[in-house]
């Protein structure tokens, strides 16, 4: 699953000293209960500790009333001068995993061993205290990181530098603007000479010239042997810096691999297949929404969307076809009707348009009551979430109100070679033929 | 690059290594912790006195404050208080002084953890500096109460017995009794955060309960509950080895320091273990 060559960084430094990097870190089925109700909490947590005290264990294998693994049998490991990613939505545990490596939780089951000093940047300029001094508030952040007060004599001016503070070095940080506070506390975290740091979701704050200032300096410390865990949910600052990618998904491994873009693909078709999961509440929403915007005078009842074999679905893949019955009810004839089939992102972005008549096709005289008419487009689409809107009027009327106008169902787009990293990839998916001579 | 020292993280850790071992990594963190106390304790103390007009002046108002209603009952004569054998006032800072080291001591470390809060989520490190932090802050506090002592010493011409060179050693076991319920205490209030509120009106409940503000009594229920009160014992001894260079009670003052030592190691256990659960709580 994980190759055994070290990245090129860590043997650029390792051939100083030894020929292959050492493991630094090891994850080892480690699992983390949570409880979400706070009276279990505190019961629990109070139980265990009375369970130890009398040299009992804590149970770690039964999961009690109302608790859930917030982590599940999650394992890696992390040699020198490496750097992992770990992504997931909101919720699926990489914070949880990444505070058991600082040692802030303990794990419930499984193994952490870690070799050298651990710096951690969960969440920057937490401890920082508001009424004391920029200057006060180096030492104090300093010395919780573990430094003396000597290596923070010798790094003060270093801090002060990267923080870029100036003249605000002498006041109370609770009047900094939120960018110097994050740059002060980041600056004291790498400063703190860590030989694995830990970085949350750090990369998405600052402006755009700090951002960039961290990472270089991330580099930098990579080049001379720093260890990283990046946890994230944005796929582009792990892309650039990552050797290996661990995605978790409700706190289970769904891949471990250093094929950092094939991780970076399954993470976004996870993502993209819970946005078809919540499709249920996005519809409740779209009734409200897309109200019918026609005159009303026909309802369309439902949408069923089937592949090319017929089964219901509402995933397909570029050049997949896409097979739409629509059944409605009429409150009256119509001579010549006209049907229009549009596509549009989720996001508001109308990105395809077709009608009966510029198919140039005739459909039959609509007569009251239900009916039903069919569909079939060939996907080409990119990855993404596409509403299907559809409307009826009549031919003869052109320019007035459809009879039924509305935004109906949803269905994605997943094309496992191509995920969507970028806005700049557009909607539509050029199956490019490509020769050379 | 990588230091040889591996850090392990598992459950139920102190089942895996012996009480030893566990001792050893308990006074381990203390000892690495130690510029981080000390940072704590600074940032307490400056950020509590930084908005303050009177500062630490505020130390000494309250016990002033509770003596002088002490005296002004007594000569209003609304209260009888029996002989002291030093002036009343002397009898009362003295021993108020003594009490506060206790007092402050335990509600500031009851509190000290669940006021930290995000810090704890956020950052590894070992919460006892905590405690320990807002434990230092109560001995600032209890020296310039002394401060005070002294000028009332000198205001009623009263010389203290040569044996108050003994006091700080006389202090250890009420200070590490304080420190023990400090520990379990501050344990208590991440879990409940009502245990605060308890806590004041435990200690003022038992200051009038231990002869403080009056002389100890001879009979009746309340001499009973001195004799057997562990606290009343550790705070009259060194009271009276200021005031007349005497234990009045030494085989009770031994054996509340026995339990003091006592309660404070297992609290400390108990607190070291329970530690990595606190994040989680708070």
């Amino acid at each position: 699953m994980k190759a055994q060559a070290p990245p090129i960084a860590a043997k650029d430094f390792a051939s100083d000293q030894k020929s292959i990097s050492t493991e630094i870190i090891r994850v080892d089925g480690v699992a983390k209960k949570f409880s979400r109700n706070l009276k279990h909490v505190m019961l629990y947590g109070t139980t265990e500790v009375v369970r130890n005290m009398v040299g009992l264990g804590s149970r770690a294998n039964i999961l009690r009333d109302g608790e859930f693994l917030a982590v599940d049998d999650v394992s890696f490991n992390l040699r020198q001068g490496e750097a992992l990613g770990i992504i997931g939505a909101n919720g699926s545990g990489k914070s949880t995993l990444l505070k058991m490596i600082n040692g802030i939780y303990m794990p419930d089951r499984g193994r952490i061993e870690i070799k050298g000093r651990v710096g951690a940047l969960i969440e920057v300029g937490a401890g920082f205290h508001p009424m004391l001094t920029g200057r006060e508030n180096i030492y104090i952040n300093g010395a919780i990181l573990g430094m003396s007060k000597k290596e923070i004599d010798g790094k003060f001016k270093d801090i002060v530098d990267f923080a870029d503070i100036g003249d605000f070095l002498d006041s109370p940080v609770k009047n900094y603007s939120s960018g110097m506070f994050v740059r002060l506390g980041f600056a004291i975290a790498i400063h703190s000479e860590p030989e694995i740091l830990l970085v949350d979701e750090i990369l998405t704050v600052g402006d755009i010239g700090f951002q960039r200032k961290s990472f270089n300096k991330m580099k930098r410390m990579r080049k001379n042997g720093v260890s990283f865990i990046l946890v994230s949910h944005n796929m582009y600052s792990i892309e650039g810096f990552c050797d290996s990618v661990l995605v978790l998904n409700k706190g289970k491994t769904m891949a471990y691999t250093d094929e950092v873009t094939e991780a970076l693909s399954v993470y976004e078709n996870l993502m993209l297949k819970k946005s078809l999961a919540s499709t249920e509440n996005r519809q409740d929403r779209t009734k409200n929404t897309f109200e019918n915007r026609g005159t009303g005078e026909i309802t369309i009842l439902s949408v069923k969307l089937r592949d090319k074999d017929g089964r219901a679905s509402r995933e397909f893949s570029v050049g997949d076809e896409i097979h739409g019955e629509v059944t409605f009810d009429s409150s009256l004839d119509v001579e010549n009707p006209m049907y229009s089939l549009t596509f549009v992102r989720t996001d508001g972005l109308v990105c395809g348009l077709d009608r009966t008549y510029f198919s140039k096709v005739i459909p039959p005289r609509l007569s009251k009551g239900r009916g039903k008419f069919c569909f079939s487009v060939l996907n080409q689409f990119n990855s993404g979430e596409y509403f299907i809107g559809l409307a009826v009027s009549d031919r003869e009327l052109a320019g007035q109100l459809p009879y039924c106008w509305r935004q109906m169902e949803t269905f994605i787009v997943v094309n496992p070679p191509a995920p969507n990293v970028d806005e700049g990839c557009g909607v539509f998916f050029p199956q490019t033929q490509w020769s050379f001579k | 690059m990588a230091t040889e020292k591996t850090t392990v993280y598992e459950s139920d850790r102190a089942l895996k290594i012996s009480i030893v071992v566990q001792f050893q990594e308990m006074i381990g963190d203390l000892g690495s912790s130690r510029e981080l106390i000390w940072r704590l304790f600074l940032r307490e103390f400056t950020s509590r006195y930084k908005q303050s007009f009177l500062g630490l002046i505020w130390v000494i108002i309250n016990p002033l404050a509770t003596v002088g209603v002490f005296v002004y009952l007594s000569s209003a004569g609304i209260l009888k208080i029996g002989d002291t054998g030093v002036p009343y006032v002397v009898y009362a800072v003295v021993g108020l002084t003594i009490w506060n080291l206790f007092a402050s001591c335990v509600s500031a470390c009851s509190g000290s953890v669940a006021s930290a809060g995000a810090m704890i989520g956020k950052i590894n490190f070992p919460k006892v500096s905590l405690v320990i932090a807002a434990a230092l802050q109560s001995i600032v506090e209890f020296l310039v109460r002394l401060s005070l002592t002294l000028a009332v010493f000198i205001l009623f011409g009263v010389v203290p017995s040569w044996k108050i060179i003994f006091l700080p050693l006389v202090l250890v076991p009420l200070f590490l009794m304080a420190l023990g319920l400090g520990l379990f205490l501050a344990l208590a209030t991440v879990l409940i955060r009502d245990v605060s509120y308890v806590v004041s009106l435990a200690t003022n409940f038992m200051m009038f309960l231990i002869p403080i503000l009056y002389p100890p009594l001879k009979t009746g229920i309340i001499a009973k509950i001195t004799t057997w009160n562990p606290f009343a014992q550790l705070i009259m001894a060194p009271r009276d080895l200021v005031l007349y260079g005497t234990f009045s009670n030494t085989t009770g003052w031994l054996w509340s320091t026995l339990l003091a030592v006592a309660s404070f190691l297992f609290f400390w256990r108990v607190f070291h273990m329970a530690e990595t659960k606190i994040a989680e709580r708070i």
